[in-house]
């Protein structure tokens, strides 16, 4: 049976020749480390690759924690400078994008502090891909006055609810609830335990309750 | 589906909420050229400052450093403030200070002469001068012992 044998050898080899591929290939952080290794000595186009990786992350981070577009763009802007700037003595104790979150968090925060009261939303559109969202459907769908406001309604009043939090809660909520990073990620980022990212979750998940029960009936 | 579930499906559906598609492509540009923009602008002492503002921003993780620099300033003011103890003070330090330096002199003062006088001379036994009592009085000061007066001596002729 030369055809059963050859093709078992086939697989043989490819898983082989997959694991073999999967140890030389770097993982996301050491890829990430070695284009910092590379901007560190000079070469400008490997932080390019790093701002082009991760500017919508960057972006959706700041963005839900200001309500604001413009802001977001300035304060992107200001981020990645900074990263540029520091990036001399970065040394690979965290990976690159816990630490760049880290600035964008603290950079959003005293933006915040700053603002203050003269909060003003400038929002992005919605992407089609929401009316197809289950939540989406959940939340408007009834017959309830409220939830047929639709769309834009409902945009508006998570956008007020995710303002009332404080700027700790809010960016806790941006990292865990929207953008899907793990407790002990954020405890990173925001250099606390992962015991104070919980109670922070915990107590901004009960203020947002609150704030839309309309939506949670 | 409970509250708390409810309420983490409606926060996903900020994540649709996103810029045009174009933003990002455009994003590396615009970096580039405010880069550029913010460098001509700035001075010499701004970009030093900016330098140092962001060291500065680095040392904010550890804490302990802020800890400890505190700690330090607090010891230091500490010592400055500390009143300064006077001149009668056993201060080995002061003490030190306060001592007049003595210079050492070469030659030794003369001694005062001595008073030319000529003393009386007595034939008595010192016995029959004193009484009986008088060696305790003669052991007082001569302030206390003064009162009593003593009898003239009598002078030897020559």
């Amino acid at each position: 049976m030369p055809s059963a044998a050859a093709t078992f050898s086939d697989v043989s080899l490819s898983t082989s020749s997959r694991s073999a591929v999967r140890e030389t290939m770097p993982t996301p952080r050491e890829e990430d480390q070695l284009l910092v290794e590379r901007a560190q000595n000079g070469d400008t186009s490997a932080f390019d690759v790093l701002v082009i990786k991760y500017s919508p992350k960057i972006y959706g981070l700041i963005y839900h924690m200001t309500s604001n577009r413009e802001d977001s763009s300035d304060l992107m802007q200001d981020v990645f400078a900074r990263a540029y700037r520091s990036l001399k003595r970065f040394r690979g104790q965290s990976a690159f994008y816990t630490w760049i979150y880290s600035i964008a968090t603290n950079l959003t925060i005293n933006f915040l502090k700053k603002r203050n009261r003269r909060q003003t939303y400038s929002l992005d559109d919605i992407d089609s891909g929401i009316e197809r969202d289950e939540a989406f459907l959940e939340a408007t769908s009834g017959s309830d006055p409220v939830r047929e406001a639709g769309l834009n309604e409902l945009q508006q009043k998570l956008n007020e609810a995710m303002m009332k939090l404080s700027e700790d809660h809010r960016a806790v909520v941006t990292m865990f609830d929207i953008q899907g990073l793990p407790h002990a990620e954020i405890a990173k980022v925001c250099n606390v335990s992962e015991g104070t990212i919980r109670s922070r979750l915990f107590y901004a998940h009960r203020q947002l309750q609150s704030l839309l029960a309309d939506y949670l009936k | 589906m409970t509250p708390e579930q409810k309420l983490q499906g409606l926060l996903r559906l900020k994540a649709h909420e996103k810029p045009p598609a174009d933003y990002f492509e455009n994003f590396l540009e615009e970096f580039h050229q405010r880069q550029r923009e913010s460098i001509m602008k700035q001075g010499v002492f701004s970009l030093f400052w900016e330098r140092l503002t962001t060291w500065a921003d680095g040392l904010r993780r550890p804490a302990v450093i802020w800890g400890a620099a505190g700690a330090y300033a607090c010891v230091i003011l500490l010592i400055c403030l500390w009143p300064k103890p006077g001149p009668s003070s056993t201060s080995s330090a002061f003490v030190v200070q306060a001592v007049p330096k003595i210079v050492p002199n070469p030659r030794p003062a003369p001694a005062p002469p001595l008073p030319r006088t000529v003393l009386p001379v007595s034939n008595t036994p010192i016995e029959a001068l004193e009484p009986s009592g008088s060696k305790q009085k003669s052991s007082l000061p001569p302030a206390e012992a003064a009162p009593e007066p003593e009898p003239e001596p009598k002078t030897r002729d020559l």
